[in-house]
């Protein structure tokens, strides 16, 4: 009957600590959604200019069967849509993926510039190399910029974005998420501008 | 006596045999999350908690849980409680939790754990195997924050994130420190200078 012992003891604490588990993820599955949804909203909120307005839930999802699809959050001033902040993913970190808020001011058609950026997830990338995408050394010259027709490009690879030294793939894969945030906003921008606002 | 013996429990973890730099245990996670200060506290904290949680439980089960079974029943005990850890650091300290990653959940197979749990308290009472849990959980934070203090002064000019070295010393740091050389260099050296303390 040794056997069965194993059995009853192995099954006794495999269900105290199943039990166990289960009260912890209760208890701490709506911090972190809300951790979560926080990085969200404080991220629209550094990269829009000020008294503009977005809302983390009233947002457009580019494709919503991918879930790596830039997200648009619609800006609002006075009722009025005048830009957006828009959550791009890049697949090209250096470890995997980087996530960045971008915000644009303008709707398409009437000239559009980026207002600010900020990193949302960039835990793949290399602390102290690649994470210095986030500074303003790098973050800095996105500030103001003029959307044109060419797509945005590090200098290595013949565009006007200074790379951040030693951190090209980083750089790079930060140029692609602004990149996807202007292709975003500007095919779906006059759609969601022409729906007007619930905002 | 009993203090003495119990307090001497307590104190080996932390130079005689400390898991990290003497007995070289959990070295996987000591060469990847010591980029900085933080994260070592952060790393070495959920150890502490984590090893006296499993060797609290793991001595108050040791009459009941039968020597065939013992390595799954403590292999139940420790993932359950890294679970908690990694759950209650996504909900209240995300940051961290982002920058720790996925070395949390590996604190499960972090051969430190298992190895206190099979040769410490399966053996020992209550009393003192929270001693020895404690004691060699601080041995391994202080392992880890003496391989983040030189890799994140040299590397990033900061410790705990704030800069001490100047902007001019951060603006060109030492980069090989950051990156996973550094780690390897660093824990090289400081094995080796306790290897040669131990010796004197």
């Amino acid at each position: 009957m040794k056997e069965a012992r194993y059995v009853i003891v192995l099954t006794g604490i495999s269900l105290v600590c199943a039990t166990l588990l289960g009260a912890v993820y209760q208890v701490t599955e709506e911090p972190i959604r809300q951790a979560k949804n926080k990085a969200v909203v404080e991220g629209i909120q550094k990269v829009l200019p000020e008294g503009t307005k977005a809302d983390a839930d009233n947002k457009v999802i580019v494709d919503e069967s991918n879930p790596l699809s830039p997200v648009i959050y619609p800006a609002v001033r006075d009722g009025v849509v005048v830009g957006a902040a828009v959550k791009a993913t890049s697949t090209a970190g250096y470890g995997g993926n980087l996530v960045v808020m971008v915000g644009i001011e303008g709707v398409p058609g009437s000239g559009l510039k980026v207002f600010n950026t900020s990193v949302l997830d960039m835990s793949k990338e290399t602390p102290g190399l690649g994470t210095k995408v986030a500074e303003p050394a790098f973050a800095g010259q996105w500030n103001n910029r003029l959307v044109t027709e060419k797509a945005l490009a590090v200098k290595k690879d013949g565009g006007d974005v200074v790379a951040v030294s030693g951190a090209t793939i980083t750089s790079r894969a930060f140029t692609d998420c602004v990149n996807q945030a202007i292709n975003a906003w500007t095919k779906l921008g006059p759609a969601i501008v022409k729906g007007g606002s619930n905002g | 006596m009993a203090d003495s013996s119990l307090f001497k429990e307590f104190a080996k973890g932390t130079v005689k045999e400390n898991p990290l730099l003497i007995s070289l245990l959990g070295m996987c996670p000591a060469l990847a999350v010591t980029t900085s200060l933080t994260n070592a506290v952060g790393m070495g904290a959920a150890v502490i908690f984590v090893l006296t949680m499993s060797n609290i439980v793991v001595a108050l089960l040791r009459k009941i849980i039968p020597d065939a079974v013992r390595i799954p029943a403590f292999i139940v005990i420790i993932a359950s409680f890294v679970t908690i850890v990694d759950l209650s650091m996504a909900a209240w300290v995300p940051s961290l939790s982002k920058s720790l990653g996925l070395f949390i959940p590996l604190i499960v197979v972090n051969c430190i754990i298992l190895a206190r749990a099979e040769a410490f308290a399966y053996k020992n009472g209550v009393a003192r195997s929270i001693m020895d849990g404690v004691g060699m959980g601080l041995g391994y934070t202080l392992g880890l924050v003496s391989v983040a203090f030189f890799r994140e002064l040299l590397g990033n000019g900061t410790l705990f994130g704030i800069g001490v070295l100047g902007e001019a010393f951060k603006a060109n740091s030492v980069l090989v420190m950051i990156l996973p050389p550094g780690a390897f260099l660093t824990l090289g050296l400081i094995v080796g200078f306790m290897n040669r303390i131990r010796r004197v």
